[in-house]
């Protein structure tokens, strides 16, 4: 009995992986395509001479990237979190270093194919303090490494600990430098509000005994220090604006030197640019930062401190070498679309013509933040230079001469686009006849004769068009032909399946990217938009106000953010086809006077097809955007709720909108507490507002229906905490509790509890179902469950459901399944009507992207089949839930750090489109019940007309044998 | 006596996993110390060296990463003691996961993943050793019209070695012998005669031109009147 049911499953299992989505191999990047990217690069350095550039970004990513087109040549990803962390990256020579967690991990890597040489383990961070470890690299071919109270030298050839010291820590001394200079190691340590310490260390790691000591009260944990050459350290004490330079060999107090005294005149606050490590001994410059277009460079010397060049109108400057000169790059924006490089060569004093240069530089990447040149002499005696610039907006670009000396950007790398918050997928319009053809049946008020007319005028054109097309294909005029096409290119296609991918990422720069090329169509940077980030998520709203379904009326997307300065609401609406600003806003953004605590968008539509965006501030005020729209919300019939959660107290609470007094407010209608001090809420899902459910029942096998139960107003919640009585069980014990909310009343309608059980919880929730993932800490594996809500065998109203008629308790089904792999992320799949059966898709840890039939995670699955499930066509229980490798949408293309996955319904029906963002991005279609709507595309065409043909042929010929029979026979 | 011998063993077996398992549970809270877990990792069904820096250990879905060096072995370090589940993520490879438990005392051993019977131990080698399984697979093959397919297919089978047992064997016994030729003749006009046998072509025809031929038909009788 037994194998006969292991057989009859896994034959049913065969069966269900028959119809999932499969890829051919000569499909690959047909309609998928991938993107990698680095993150937000903080440290470049350049290697190979000039070849390759070496990155550290904070994505905790180190990468190699190609000079010649800023292609990815390797790129290693580390831990999420503190414990990838990068503190320090150091390249020099051949040696290629990094440090994370805290000065915890240092690892040397192949700079050139990107494999690991060693790997060492550093201090302890006893404190917390990630990001901290500083180190350097001695001539002897020594690493020395310092964290908060230790210091350590390593042997760069092997990772072998050659020596380890304390340091001194009682005072809270926080060791900032590592100087070396010949035989000696300064250490330099600060201690806020009261002093700095010296440490002098010989090369084997013996202390000097003797800790000098240098009074300054000024010094806090913020001051911004540096040290120069290799025995100044200059730091700036913001309280009396002034600097502070330090001989730390021989002398042993601070000289202050207010800015006024070396020429300098400015009232903001002064920064002192850090250098990497690698270049700092070597470097007698110090470079101030006033503004972000606003530097100054001075030098420090044993007599004070010298001005060197104050550089108003200029964001970053670089000091480099060559010939054994001094060279100054600075770079700085002269107008909003040029940005202008100078070159002083600083012995000399004047400006290098080949260097100086006015150059083109698109306004959508803000100001240059930071840059790292490379000058060097080629054979025949020319200079060479290359240029890495970093900019607001997370871009990183190369500047290079071109031929004739002109500098130009050869490629950017918009790196902005692995910080993703929110992506849409829009629509592409219809062609100008197809929207005359809407026009026409869309006014009302035309009489009889007009539409007419209109209805002649779009036929004439219509004709047009087809004749010129006509033309266009006789003559042939390829020329003209590809013009056309470029003009048409933002049209959409017969399947709606090209869209524009709308994509808000966290440098405040909004991308629309076309889906079926990669190429971007507009980018625009809002230099004040930062996202919220109350709980180390952060977060960007994006709405779509008004599909581009409505002509003439423009399309609309809305940007909810936090302003970076005022920490006030921004909004920015725009087109998303052109990336305009609409409703009369200034193309940087809606500056709003309040806080934002909530937005949600309303199903209402006004009269322009607008839907309106509540913004909810602090004070439960409730606003619309745009302000004309607010009508909309008091005309409404049925009443507006919403529901805020605070995380801090636990509390979710609803409330009901009205307007009084010609303003809207927000009157509390409900709470529940979900007991913060044992839990904290981890999830708030809601359904997605444009998903389309198609049947309303289930069919079982005895052919009665199961309803559904669709209530658009259910909210999953879950909180996790730990079991209060965790002393008396042995080990871990947490728990999750998952709620079913209704949204309205605040009425719950379902809770259960996992016990022993851990986030993180990855949900979706749609239609009538619910899946959830956690790990199960008893049996230590992670595990998939599945909640569906039925009505019963009977609907109790099947036009329209309420919250507030007498609440019928859903049935709960559910099961939970074994899940073999982690996941980073879920979604599911979406089309236009919602037949197609629905896919999950999931994002693992270790790189694929699956895509699973729901029906695998159906509550009703049977543990004994019987008859009747065969005949509803369900699969019997397996505890395991089976990962095909033919189920991983992105084949070898590994994806690592997914975020999010979105999913969009295309205009096949067949046809969900998919995105996955995080460290990269990727796009693809999927068909959970395959392409039952249009033929396949390897449908074979040829086969099937010559059997046609044939079948003709026989028929015929066999007539004609048949004819001649009869009449030999009649002559008989 | 035997039999007493196996069960005391299995008792035995199921004490040591109890104390191995409540060691490790009890002392996740106390994780001071790190400890290290090493491997190698190796491809033996490439000869191209490119799989090294594309391979990546992660350990419980990658709270923890290591990395390879060119000869394949790996070292993670800071680990504090528990029970972790060691994968390889390799593009174009599928590995054998590994539950690696650590005591708080640093005492590794490596065990089957067995996410169903979690309570199972089948020791493994530690230092891990990972080979890959299989290539992943993760295209269908294309479906082509091939020739053979067509004749190899059931149906076309059953159609086509009727028809030869009709048309060739009665030839080839008819070629056998000429008394027996005689006999088979006199036979096969007894049954022609009593058969309603269709004809072949005839019987195709009127299946495929049946309206052309009483179209036909209907020309010629208007002819004729």
């Amino acid at each position: 009995m037994r194998p006969m049911k292991r057989f009859l499953s896994s034959l049913l299992c065969f069966i269900v992986f028959q119809t999932c989505f499969c890829l051919y191999e000569d499909q690959i990047g047909k309609f998928d395509w991938r993107q990698q990217y680095v993150g937000k690069v903080e440290t470049t350095y350049w290697d190979q001479a000039g070849k390759r550039i070496l990155v550290a970004t904070e994505r905790n990513v180190i990468a190699s990237l190609s000079s010649h087109n800023g292609s990815i040549v390797w790129r290693q990803i580390f831990e999420e979190g503190p414990r990838g962390q990068i503190d320090a990256f150091l390249h020099q020579d051949k040696t290629l270093l990094s440090v994370c967690g805290g000065g915890h991990y240092i690892r040397s890597w192949n700079s050139q194919t990107g494999s690991l040489m060693w790997e060492a383990v550093g201090g302890q961070t006893d404190n917390g303090r990630y990001g901290w470890a500083i180190i350097s690299l001695t001539v002897s071919e020594q690493l020395l490494l310092s964290t908060s109270d230790e210091f350590f030298s390593f042997d760069v050839s092997n990772g072998k600990q050659l020596w380890k010291e304390n340091l001194p820590n009682e005072d809270n001394s926080l060791y900032e430098f590592i100087v070396p200079r010949g035989d000696i190691i300064f250490i330099i340590g600060i201690s806020p509000g009261s002093h700095v310490s010296i440490l002098e260390s010989n090369l084997k790691g013996q202390l000097n005994s003797e800790r000098r000591t240098v009074p300054a009260t000024w010094v806090s944990q913020n001051t911004g220090c540096d040290t120069v050459a290799d025995n100044f350290l200059l730091c700036y004490s913001s309280g009396s604006q002034s600097l502070q330079l330090l001989d730390f060999v021989e002398s042993t107090t601070f000289v202050s030197i207010t800015l006024q005294d070396i020429g300098l005149k400015v009232d903001s606050q002064v920064r002192i640019e850090r250098l990497p490590s690698s270049v700092r001994t070597k470097n007698s410059y110090v470079l101030l930062r006033f503004n972000p277009d606003h530097v100054a460079v001075v030098r420090p010397s044993s007599n004070g401190i010298t001005l060197v060049k104050d550089l108003p109108g200029v964001s970053i400057s670089e000091m480099n070498q060559l010939d054994d000169h001094d060279v100054l790059l600075t770079l700085g924006k002269i107008s909003p679309e040029e940005i202008k490089l100078t070159g002083y060569e600083l012995g000399l004093g004047g400006e290098m013509a080949g260097l100086s240069q006015i150059i083109k530089f698109s306004g959508n990447h803000g100001l240059p933040v930071k840059m790292n040149a490379l000058l060097f002499r080629k054979k025949d005696g020319r200079t060479a230079h290359r240029i890495t610039m970093l900019s607001e907006d997370y871009s990183l670009q190369l500047l290079q001469k071109s031929g004739q000396n002109t500098f130009s950007f050869p490629w950017v790398r918009e790196e902005a686009l692995s910080h993703i918050l929110a992506a849409e997928m829009v629509d592409l319009p219809v062609s100008e006849n197809q929207a005359k053809f809407e026009e026409e049946f869309g006014s009302q008020e035309d009489d009889i004769i007009t539409m007419f007319l209109k209805r002649f005028s779009t036929q004439i054109s219509q004709l047009h068009t087809f004749t010129e097309h006509f033309v266009h294909k006789l003559l042939g005029n390829r020329h003209h032909h590809s013009q056309l096409e470029e003009e048409e290119e933002l049209i959409r296609d017969e399947f709606n399946l090209n869209k524009i991918i709308i994509m808000a990422t966290a440098a405040g720069k909004i991308y629309a990217m076309q889906s079926w090329n990669t190429e971007i169509v507009w980018q625009h940077f809002l230099p004040d938009l930062s996202p919220f980030n109350r709980y180390g998520e952060p977060n960007l709203l994006l709405y779509t106000q008004r599909t581009t379904a409505h002509f003439p009326h423009p399309p609309q997307y809305v940007v909810i953010g936090r302003n970076k300065k005022s920490g006030r609401g921004m909004v920015f609406a725009f087109n998303p086809i052109t990336g305009e600003a609409l409703n009369g806003q200034p193309s940087s953004g809606l500056h709003l006077n309040y806080e934002l605590s909530q937005a949600a968008i309303l199903a209402e539509m006004d009269e322009h097809f607008l839907k309106p965006v509540l913004l909810i501030d602090t004070e439960h005020k409730v606003y619309a955007f745009p302000e004309t729209t607010s009508k909309v919300i008091e005309q409404t019939v049925t009443p507006l709720f919403l529901y805020l959660t605070d995380i801090d107290s636990g509390m979710m609470s609803g409330f009901k909108v009205s307007s009084r007094n010609a303003e809207l407010v927000a009157d509390k209608v409900w709470h529940i507490n979900l007991q913060r001090k044992q839990q904290v809420i981890t999830n708030v899902v809601g359904k997605r507002t444009v998903e389309h459910v198609h049947s309303q029942g289930r069919v079982l096998g005895d052919r009665s229906v199961l309803y559904k139960y669709l209530n658009p107003n259910l909210v999953v919640v879950t909180a996790e905490g730990e079991e209060s009585g965790a002393a008396l069980q042995k080990g871990p014990s947490n728990f999750v509790n998952i709620y079913l909310v209704d949204a309205i009343t605040g009425h719950i309608l379902f809770h259960a509890t996992h016990h022993r059980a851990k986030g993180p919880i990855n949900i979706v929730h749609s239609e009538n179902w619910i899946v959830y993932n956690y790990f199960n800490q008893k049996n230590r594996r992670h595990e998939i469950a599945v909640l569906e809500l039925y009505e019963g065998k009977e609907q109790t109203n099947s036009t329209a459901f309420s919250s507030f008629t007498a609440q019928i308790q859903p049935l709960v089904m559910r099961q939970s399944y074994i899940f073999p792999m982690q996941m980073s992320a879920i979604a599911t799949t979406i089309t236009e009507k919602g037949i197609t059966n629905k896919n999950l898709i999931i994002a693992l840890k270790l790189g694929g992207i699956l895509s699973l039939p729901k029906a695998l995670l159906d509550p009703r699955r049977p543990v004994m089949p019987t008859p009747e499930t065969m005949e509803e066509g369900t699969i019997p229980y397996i505890p395991e839930i089976p990962v095909n490798t033919e189920a991983i949408l992105n084949y070898n293309q590994s994806l690592y750090a997914v975020r999010h996955i979105h999913t969009a319904p295309a205009g096949l029906e067949s046809t969900s489109l998919v995105l996955a963002y995080g460290l990269d991005i990727f796009f693809t279609r999927v068909t959970p019940s395959k392409m039952f709507d249009v033929l396949k595309e390897d449908f074979d065409y040829f086969f099937i007309s010559v059997v046609l043909g044939m079948m003709t042929l026989v028929s015929f010929v066999s007539q004609k044998c048949a004819q001649r029979k009869a009449l030999s026979r009649a002559w008989k | 006596m035997i039999i007493s011998a196996y069960i005391t063993l299995f008792f035995c077996t199921i004490v040591i996993q109890k104390s191995f398992a409540d060691v490790i549970e009890s002392d996740i809270d106390s994780g001071e110390n790190e400890f290290q877990i090493t491997g190698r990792v190796d491809i033996s069904s490439t000869s191209d060296k490119d799989w090294v820096p594309n391979t990546k250990i992660f350990v419980d879905g990658g709270d923890y990463f290591g990395y390879l060096k060119n000869d394949g072995s790996f070292a993670i370090n800071g680990i504090p003691s528990g029970s972790y589940i060691v994968e390889v993520s390799n593009p174009n490879f599928i590995f054998e996961s590994v539950r690696v438990d650590i005591t708080s005392k640093g005492k590794m051993r490596a065990r089957k993943l067995n996410t169903l019977r979690p309570s199972n131990v089948k020791t493994m080698p530690y230092p891990l050793e990972f080979k890959e399984r299989t290539k992943a697979h993760y295209f269908q093959t294309r479906e082509q019209w091939r020739l053979t397919d067509f004749l190899f297919n059931p149906m076309v089978l059953t159609m086509v070695l009727p028809l030869l047992l009709i048309m060739v064997l009665p030839k080839m016994m008819n070629s056998a012998d000429p008394e027996t030729q005689k006999e088979m003749q006199t036979q096969m006009k007894a049954l022609n005669e009593k058969s309603s046998m269709p004809d072949m072509s005839e019987m195709l025809a009127s299946f495929f031109g049946s309206d052309t031929k009483k179209s036909s038909k209907t020309k010629s009788t208007k002819r004729r009147s």
